[in-house]
């Protein structure tokens, strides 16, 4: 009697416990698994919010099967910093609609977030941050790739994007002719 | 042979790095720019900051433009057209070339944001200019002359920007015209064309009201292969003396096919003693009117599609001395659907908005100007005014203020050589541009 109290206490305990697990697992389309602060991921990501509200969260791993482990990771990288800076109104606002609010400048350790980032990885996670619905981040990634197009003539954005001009050369004159005040340093 | 080897090894050695398209990497997951989908795209391009980018950007590929075109994109990014600066005339009446001196380029933030540094130069091959539209002069060239009557006998030039010198925009003559007479155009040595002229009309030109460079009716605005000018005059009126009747006289791009549009199908009350140009505002042109005792309550409207003429009723201007339009101006509205009424008063910056369906004003905006701006004697008068913006500079300083209509910010722009009374052109530019992907 005594000893099958104990149990059910125990069980109840672990239960409780399991409940009040603050991280989810999360796991690529590789098969890599990594945890992240539950708070951090409901509160950054749209998708996982409603995964977690749902209770379709996985411990053995929650598949991911459209993000690759190294999106993942910095994903995840992303949504630990996160947690750990102070929050800020910039983010509380920004999380509303990123086309009609003002965007929010990325703070210095956003910036260096993405600054560390190679070009491939981060389309990955842009792409990543789209899929999971991860507002600030999406704002964050694509505020960077549209700062690699500024102050650059159409050559040198194609070089940087690796983007074929397909277009004529009668083409590409009509627009430097009708739009001649774009075009003032080349 | 030597020198096609030499060649082909040069092309091969530069295109290597940059150009070497890559593998998938065996990532599945893998992006690049160019398997993004377009609305990820299209928030990258929001986020630039300046329209000159984003037409580069553009122009870098035809799917970067048929994002760009997109009308949802367009009304997502926020400028609707782009002022690069203004020409300012010293001593010049809005909407009528005269005989101030050579324009002066100011240049915008939006300009100073794409060269970097502040520059305004006098544009000494500019003689006269008449009006100003994205990126298109309307010039009065040596030659012609204005008379104190305001009967005007002028050559008439269009010019094209050509893109950016050290000190402003370039411009090039593109096509001139022979104004000689309304109903009456030659060039070079075509013939005159007198077969639409108005019965009657007299071997006087009538009374100009203003020159003014209008889209032919294409969509897209003003460009070089859309556009007219349009001279609109006040011509008596045929039964009874002393009563005009505005009326327009069109000169198409193809200069040839001219033609004269009388429309007006309101006559103006004799009480009326003179016009003075108060603004272009949502597709029509205002003209605020002037009787025995000052500024009347009555404005003459011209639709610039259909030339046709109509009046309202304005909030009067309260000026009783100078020239009207440097005190009180009309404007339109950003989404173009309300007409507004800029006025000087007390030392600010009033506007009024136009409730729709009726004849009544309210007031909407009130700025108060810094006190520099002021005290110069006789008080501020109105440069430029536009939808969200009006330029603003004490009589006999030489400081321009800045005023935005949505923030009530007054901002000084820059100090200026020129005296008072002057007028300002814009030079803009349309957004969006006429990019086809």
């Amino acid at each position: 009697m005594e000893v099958d109290k104990g149990k059910g206490e125990a069980e109840e305990t672990r239960k409780v416990a399991e409940a009040d697990r603050d991280t989810v697992t999360l796991k690529s389309s590789d098969g890599k698994l990594f945890e992240v602060s539950k708070e951090a991921a409901a509160r950054l990501s749209t998708v996982l919010a409603g995964m977690i509200a749902g209770g379709s969260i996985d411990d053995n791993g929650t598949d991911l099967k459209q993000i690759g482990s190294e999106a993942l990771e910095n994903v995840v990288d992303y949504c630990n910093k996160h947690a750990n800076s102070i929050p800020s109104a910039a983010l509380i606002s920004s999380s509303i609609s990123f086309n009609t609010a003002p965007f929010k400048e990325p703070e210095e350790w956003e910036r260096k977030f993405v600054d560390r980032l190679s070009h491939d990885a981060l389309f990955d996670l842009v792409e990543a941050a789209n899929f999971l619905g991860m507002e600030r981040l999406l704002d964050v990634t694509c505020h960077k790739i549209s700062e690699m197009m500024k102050g650059k003539s159409p050559d040198q954005i194609r070089e940087v994007f690796n983007i074929k001009n397909d277009y004529t050369k009668e083409e590409l004159e009509e627009i430097r002719q009708e739009l001649a005040w774009a075009f003032y340093d080349d | 042979m030597e020198s096609n080897r030499r060649r082909s090894r040069r092309h091969r050695h530069r295109d290597k790095p940059p150009v070497a398209p890559k593998p998938a990497a065996g990532g599945a997951a893998s992006c690049t720019v160019h398997n993004i989908p377009d609305h990820i795209l299209e928030l990258i391009l929001l986020r630039l900051d300046s329209s000159a980018c984003l037409v580069r950007a553009a122009s870098a590929c035809k799917r970067w433009c048929r994002v760009v075109a997109d009308a949802g994109f367009q009304h997502r990014f926020r400028a609707l057209r782009i002022v690069l600066g203004h020409f300012v005339v010293p001593g010049s009446r809005l909407g009528l070339p005269s005989d101030g001196g050579h324009p002066i380029f100011v240049p915008s933030p939006t300009w100073r944001s794409i060269h970097g540094h502040e520059s305004s130069s006098s544009l000494d091959f500019v003689p006269k200019i008449a009006d100003s539209r994205n990126g298109l002069l309307l010039l009065l060239k040596k030659g012609g002359r204005t008379e104190p009557s305001c009967r005007i006998n002028p050559a008439l030039v269009v010019c094209k920007d050509l893109g950016f010198g050290p000190n402003g925009p370039n411009f090039t003559e593109i096509r001139p015209f022979r104004y000689w007479n309304p109903g009456r155009v030659q060039s070079g040595g075509a013939a005159v064309r007198g077969d639409q002229l108005p019965a009657g009309a007299a071997e006087l030109p009538p009374p100009v009201l203003g020159l003014f460079l209008l889209d032919a009716g294409r969509p897209g605005g003003v460009s070089l292969s859309n556009f007219k000018v349009v001279a609109v005059t006040l011509r008596d009126h045929r039964l009874v003396r002393g009563r005009g009747v505005p009326g327009a006289c069109v000169y198409s791009a193809n200069w040839h096919d001219v033609s004269c549009n009388w429309e007006g199908t309101i006559d103006v009350p004799n009480t009326i003693g003179s016009f003075f140009f108060a603004g272009r505002a949502n597709g029509s042109l205002y003209w605020g009117t002037v009787s025995r005792g000052g500024a009347s309550r009555v404005a003459l409207v011209l639709d610039e599609v259909t030339a046709g003429s109509s009046q309202i009723s304005v909030p009067v201007s309260m000026q009783m001395h100078g020239k009207y339009e440097a005190f009180f101006r009309v404007i339109g509205s950003e989404d173009g659907t309300t007409l507004r009424v800029v006025r000087l008063l007390d030392q600010q910056v009033r506007v009024h908005a136009r409730l729709r369906g009726c004849d009544k004003w309210v007031l909407q905006t009130r700025v108060r100007l810094p006190v520099d701006a002021v005290v110069a004697e006789g008080g501020p008068v109105v440069v430029a005014a536009h939808e969200t913006y009006v330029l603003v500079s004490p009589r006999n300083g030489k400081w321009i203020f800045s005023v935005d209509l949505e923030t009530k910010a007054v901002e000084r722009v820059r100090k200026m050589g020129v005296y008072h009374q002057d007028q300002a052109y814009p030079y803009e530019q349309q957004w969006p541009p006429t990019l086809t992907a």
